[in-house]
């Protein structure tokens, strides 16, 4: 066995602790910012379940009262699907010349307040609809930059006789 | 002062012990950070556990047959929104351990609106304070089916706590 040796002249045992200082530092710096998902997996499929069952339900809910005017007689369309109703407004811009005027404030407007009534006020919307033939209406908020993810939900819609299909979607963010 | 490098180890008193200090100080500090992560991740896991349950509840509601218009997810029948009480509600999930209040609001533009609320509260006047283990809101929307020709579209928000 090797004798042990005492002197003045160390070797610097100081220096190994330090380094390890250091790389217990570091890792403690690591786990003190590691992250963890602030938003849960569930948190993203209730926003997903919210746009999906709103869009369904707003185009499968009924509106007591619409109307437009087309050739100076008023057309009343008590009881009708939103989904019906939008099919009907996209079916008469593409083939009919309906003023355009009728249609929003007579079918247009109702169908935009409903959405906005339907739509929790946390969250901000954009609807849009449009059919192969190249109309569209849309309505809600503008679409902007925003931080948050947007959900958006799908929904094809089709005239009674399914000779022509029509597309809905709904897109909702957090404020 | 020359440094002498060589293969021969000594012992210093006045070195080693600083040295063990500083050891000592850097392994309480590593040692503190994994117990403070590890029990950040305890309550992340807490948290997303009551979340999954409120969530579980929220689409129950939504799915009850107690409220459903022909087994139909998401269309309530307009008669048993009417009738339905909190008790059964309650006893139709089999007196679950949270406390809970489910708001029908119907934003329909027909005269007759069937808003209904439904809730499992504490005894004592109940306040935002008395929130213990957390909060959780869900918000749907459903349908509420008077007739097949009037179908009233609703908002259903499901708030549930410990």
């Amino acid at each position: 066995m090797r004798k042990v040796l005492r002197s003045e002249d160390g070797q610097s045992s100081l220096l190994d602790a330090m380094i390890f200082f250091a790389i217990l530092m570091i890792g403690s710096l690591i786990l003190a910012f590691v992250p963890f998902p602030s938003g849960s997996p569930e948190t993203r499929g209730v926003m997903r379940l919210y746009g999906e069952s709103t869009l369904d339900s707003y185009l499968h809910s009924t509106l007591n009262r619409t109307s437009y005017e087309y050739e100076d007689e008023m057309i009343h369309l008590d009881d009708r699907k939103v989904s019906e109703l939008i099919v009907e407004n996209l079916y008469l811009r593409d083939n009919t010349d309906v003023d355009n005027e009728s249609l929003i404030e007579g079918i247009e407007k109702p169908l935009n307040e409903t959405l906005d009534e339907l739509i929790f006020p946390q969250y901000k919307y954009d609807f849009t609809a449009w059919s192969s033939g190249g109309a569209n209406l849309g309505y809600g908020h503008e679409s902007e930059e925003v931080d948050e993810e947007i959900i958006s939900a799908t929904q094809e819609l089709h005239t009674p006789d399914y000779n022509e299909t029509y597309t809905a979607n709904l897109k909702i963010w957090l404020r | 002062m020359k440094r002498k490098i060589n293969d021969r180890g000594v012992v210093g008193f006045y070195e080693d012990v600083p040295a063990l200090l500083i050891v000592v100080v850097a392994t309480v500090i590593f040692l503190a950070s994994i117990y403070s992560a590890v029990n950040r991740h305890g309550q992340r896991t807490e948290i997303s556990d009551f979340e999954r349950e409120a969530v579980e509840f929220a689409e129950g509601v939504r799915a009850s047959p107690l409220l459903l218009y022909e087994d139909n997810v998401g269309q309530f029948d307009a008669t048993k929104v009417q009738y339905l009480d909190s008790e059964n509600l309650t006893l139709s999930f089999d007196h679950p351990d949270f406390y809970y209040r489910v708001e029908l609001i119907d934003v329909s533009n027909y005269s007759v609106k069937y808003n209904r609320t439904w809730s499992r509260e504490p005894d004592f006047n109940f306040t935002e304070e008395h929130y213990e283990e957390g909060r959780k809101v869900i918000h749907l929307s459903v349908t509420i089916v008077v007739d097949t020709d009037e179908i009233h579209p609703a908002r259903l928000r499901v708030e549930v706590w410990k």
